[in-house]
């Protein structure tokens, strides 16, 4: 029953769970390490789509068809994981930049409304007593953030 | 082997657009960028005008990339569908990236260039045979996406683009694993090989299932619609403009794609040719279509229920973009020919549509820095012409003549009820579907006439957020508005052009209207779309 398959559906499984987990938190880094254990778990998946269990590698004179493992879901995973990093660098460029790690307070309805490129704006000007959070109460900032995007 | 040579321009929809934004990158002089980023999306829908045109006589166009046999190859397909998918949004892409110049946007760091990139992507989502060539292509659309977000938008915007991106990654990984699960039943992720075979196989339906949530959700289909709203009015005017028009189109188009594809529903509606023996349907089959047909409803009445509480023009508009997924979906829901050809008259219609409001409300930001509807007043007495197109757009919107929005509902009431239509579906399709338009017509109605009250409507407006005056796009504090001040025409300009297309597409729209019924009639017979991309050959 412990075969290779078996292992491979727990461990998509656990790293999609773990995945989600991090995603819920507010800050952004955990939210890129949840997205990479997500994309590891979609890597695992495709190849799972393909191979239920070792095999040779696919090289044209190693190895005879019966033997050769299928080459097209390991074509996906190289694939995934190039565009799998791309984000990854980007997101982690957008958990960098700024003034802090969008953990304190969510945009107000002005935030969205006035272009405002200057780096030394102050994001936290007025803080809306009722809409600043504490940092351990994060999952509730963010919904009645985004309520604030409405009503403020 | 002329169609055979046509074929193999194909790629060239990809890599022209890409090719140019290089050029904008290593040369970087604002008139080149700035012909460019109109040019290019002109060019494409001139092209794919003259694709629609030659579809005509050769219904689909395959071009195995590197010459493989049908079934490696890795495919570029074109029929009725793609051409016109392609002119619509190189259309919408053009006005928007109009919009971007005559605002200064595109000034802004690579702007032009990654315009053209997420151009390349959605040329190529939108022609790409290939389930996993989809997946790719789609990320090639987001990578610029999310710098076009960063770039025009500002530090407080932060969140939001962190949001559509995390958004979009958690999709983009849905729609990958939809693929490999596709993969592991069906042994193929070339879409003509799939032909029908999630109709026969229910492990298939389930893994095409997946594909189609990732792309439900892309498209902002209403149980997993709530990013849209949230991130799109956070951006730029120009860029929801540009957003609007692409990213949820593209996705849009992949459901028709792949559901009539993969699925073949529609048995009693299919037509005589098809290759494709559909056999009775399958219990999970019907569970999605089912399922399908209440998400539709849903979709398009809460949609426009929504923009009945939004505070923002460009809120409003966004709500309004679900309703219009919504009613664009029902051919889906429905799965007769003349509701997806009403379907695809009505995305055309929304493109132009939203194209024209979007690019106006932001003209109305630009100028007087404000967007929200209790900041505006009376912007009629002031802006003529800016209340003329607003004012069809909202009729459009609403499905009212003399716009194309008359057609585009009164198409997709017309083919619910029709009896021939969709012989297979269950009774209460008709009367539901028939008042879930009723409804959604009602709310958009009453939404948008608050919107026309608390904006163009109303006392004269007094106070406004100008631009300061040291060359930065910074807004200053309130101040009363001078009587000088008005919406500057080179802001309107793309805005009256879209307005105006639309307003075509109302008196024209019988001549548009054979290519669509091609487009619908080529979702229904996938015979010669596997064949071209096949060769006949395999399967």
């Amino acid at each position: 029953m412990f075969d290779s398959t078996f292992v491979l559906a727990i461990t998509v499984g656990v790293l999609t769970t773990a995945g989600v987990w991090l995603l819920q938190q507010r800050d952004m880094v955990r939210a890129i390490f949840g997205l990479t254990l997500i994309s590891h778990s979609a890597n695992l998946l495709l190849l799972a789509s393909g191979v239920p269990g070792w095999r040779h590698e696919p090289l044209m004179d190693g190895t005879t068809a019966a033997e050769a493992a299928d080459p097209l879901p390991q074509a996906f995973v190289l694939t995934a994981i190039v565009i799998a990093m791309a984000t990854t660098i980007l997101m982690l460029a957008l958990a960098v930049i700024g003034r802090n790690d969008d953990q304190e307070s969510a945009p107000t309805v002005s935030d969205n409304d006035q272009p405002d490129n200057r780096p030394d704006a102050q994001p936290d000007a007025q803080p809306d007593s009722q809409h600043e959070s504490q940092p351990d109460d994060q999952a509730a900032s963010l919904s009645r953030g985004q309520q604030g995007v409405d009503h403020a | 082997m002329t169609d055979q040579f046509i074929g193999s321009l194909l790629p060239l929809f990809v890599a022209v657009p890409l090719l140019f934004a290089g050029v904008s990158v290593i040369l970087r002089r604002r008139m080149l960028d700035r012909v460019l980023i109109i040019a290019v999306p002109v060019l494409v829908l001139a092209a794919a005008v003259a694709l629609m045109v030659h579809h005509r006589d050769t219904p689909v166009l395959a071009s195995a990339i590197g010459s493989y046999e049908g079934g490696i190859a890795i495919p570029f397909v074109s029929d009725t569908l793609t051409a016109v998918m392609l002119a619509t949004t190189g259309l919408a892409t053009a006005a928007s990236c109009w919009f971007l110049t005559a605002s200064g946007e595109d000034r802004l760091r690579f702007v032009p260039a990654l315009a053209l990139m997420l151009m390349s992507g959605v040329n190529g989502a939108l022609l790409t045979g290939d389930l996993f060539n989809l997946f790719v292509f789609v990320e090639v659309m987001l990578l610029p996406s999310y710098a076009l977000i960063a770039v025009t938008g500002t530090w407080r915007r932060l969140g939001i683009s962190r949001m559509f991106v995390i958004v979009n990654l958690v999709t983009s990984a849905i729609l990958v694993m939809g693929v490999g699960l596709v993969y592991g039943s069906a042994g193929t992720v070339n879409l003509a090989a799939l032909a029908g075979r999630a109709g026969e196989d229910p492990q298939v339906a389930l893994a095409v299932t997946v594909v189609l949530l990732a792309l439900a959700i892309k498209a902002g289909v209403v149980p997993v619609h709530g990013w849209m709203p949230r991130a799109y009015p956070g951006t730029s005017a120009g860029i929801m403009a540009l957003f609007s028009a692409l990213h949820t189109k593209v996705a849009l188009y992949a459901i028709f794609r792949i559901y009539f594809t993969a699925f073949a529903p529609g048995g009693a509606a299919g037509t005589a040719g098809s290759t494709v023996t559909t056999p009775a349907p399958h219990g999970t089959a019907t569970t999605v279509a089912v399922v399908i047909a209440v998400v539709v409803l849903a979709t398009m009445v809460l949609g426009a229920l929504g923009s009945l509480g939004e505070s923002r023009f460009r809120g409003v508009m966004a709500f309004q973009m679900i309703a219009g997924v919504g009613h664009i979906l029902i051919g889906v829901a429905i799965a007769s020919p003349a509701a997806v050809a009403a379907g695809l008259f009505y995305l055309i219609h929304h493109v132009v549509t939203m194209a024209s409001l979007l690019t106006t409300a932001g003209a109305v930001e630009q100028t007087y820095g404000t967007g929200i509807l209790g900041r505006l007043s009376g912007l009629l007495h002031r802006d003529r012409l800016a209340a003329v197109v607003v004012a069809l757009g909202l009729l459009s919107l609403a499905g009212l003549p003399p716009t194309s929005g008359l057609w585009a509902k009164l198409g997709l009431a017309l083919s619910v009820v029709d009896p021939e239509g969709g012989g297979g579906n269950p009774a209460w399709y008709a009367p539901v579907f028939l008042t879930a338009i009723v409804l959604a017509s009602v709310a958009t109605l009453v939404a948008l006439q608050r919107l026309w009250g608390r904006s163009f409507a109303g006392e004269p407006l007094r106070m406004y957020r100008p631009v300061l005056a040291d060359g930065s796009r910074d807004r200053g504090p309130e101040e009363a508005v001078p009587d000088s001040v008005r919406i500057p025409g080179r802001l309107l300009a793309p805005g009256v052009v879209m307005i105006g297309v639309s307003v075509l597409l109302f008196v024209f729209a019988g001549t548009l209207m054979p290519f669509i019924e091609t487009a619908a009639a080529g979702l229904f017979e996938t015979g010669p779309y596997v064949e071209a991309v096949l060769g006949g050959g395999i399967e």
